[in-house]
């Protein structure tokens, strides 16, 4: 491919999987606060009465907090916390809902509800059913579509299967379609 | 594509019969069989996972000879496959409630 095909697979990648520039800039910023602080407290403790006295104060009030068995196990369960949901963020794979191919002169990136609706409106026009008897959502490799029959009616499930592949892929995008029928219909 | 394009064509438009005709239908299909007016019938129709589930009220009528146990029937048999035929509705299962008496023989058409 040429640099072009490059630049679209970077920014399809980019734009189809979640930042994590955020997270990572609000750590870095209270680690370094937090850095700055102590050291500045060290530095000001050193040269003046008045820094001591700082430094004395919160060295008491963090003594205290040890020995409080309370604020210690609130204080580690929220570190915990904090811990979990920046590791949760680190190796979760992050996708968002969206999905983009690129072809050889242009690159599409398509929200999944787009292609939820293209494909819920194919399967309900095949089915001759309501555009609202389909409910579709788009999984990472399959397209679940479940279709609320009309009463005494049966559904194709072989038509509805097929109108969602070929609603995929007329869009250039392949998902192998779940076709469910729920169990209860409505009269109209 | 092509054959996309045939496929889309044969089905264009849908075709939609309301709860409330459904009804009507019902209500009217009980009342020729049994032979009473067709405002004396109380039809409901419900889902029936997944099939239509029909509630018939009607009144005996004197006129009609058969016991009514034949009567239930001969409504039964005639609702579902009305519906089949005229709503492509599949009616899974009608229960049938007498009640009242109508005495003479109208029917309205």
């Amino acid at each position: 491919m040429t640099s072009e095909g490059n630049v679209y697979r970077r920014v399809l990648r980019r734009e189809t999987h979640a930042s994590r520039t955020a997270p990572a800039v609000v750590v870095a910023a209270v680690l370094l606060l937090a850095i700055l602080a102590g050291g500045g407290l060290t530095v000001w403790a050193g040269l003046d009465a008045g820094g001591r006295d700082l430094a004395g104060r919160v060295g008491a009030v963090l003594e205290d907090a040890v020995r409080n068995p309370v604020v210690l196990s609130v204080t580690a369960a929220v570190a915990a916390l904090i811990g979990i949901v920046l590791l949760g963020l680190a190796l979760s794979p992050g996708r968002r809902a969206r999905r983009g191919r690129a072809t050889g002169r242009a690159a599409l990136l398509v929200d999944d509800g787009v292609l939820a609706d293209a494909v819920a409106a194919a399967v309900a026009a095949r089915c001759g059913l309501a555009r609202r008897q389909v409910v579709v959502t788009m999984a990472r490799r399959r397209a679940d579509v479940r279709i609320r029959p009309i009463s005494g009616v049966a559904v194709d499930e072989h038509g509805a299967k097929e109108a969602a592949v070929s609603a995929l892929s007329a869009l250039g995008f392949s998902a192998p379609p779940a076709v469910t029928i729920l169990p209860q219909g409505v009269l109209s | 594509m092509n054959d996309e394009r045939e496929r889309t064509s044969a089905l264009r438009g849908r075709t939609v019969v309301s709860s409330t005709a459904l009804h009507r239908l019902a209500a009217r299909l009980v009342a020729d069989t049994a032979g009473v007016r067709p405002a004396q019938v109380t039809v409901r129709l419900s889902d029936d996972r997944g099939a239509l589930r029909a509630t018939v009220s009607v009144p005996v009528s004197l006129a009609a000879a058969a016991p009514l146990s034949q009567q239930g029937e001969r409504l039964r048999d005639a609702l579902i496959r009305g519906m089949d035929r005229l709503a492509g509705r599949r009616v899974a299962a009608v229960d049938v409630r007498y009640a009242g008496v109508q005495r003479e023989r109208r029917r309205v058409i």
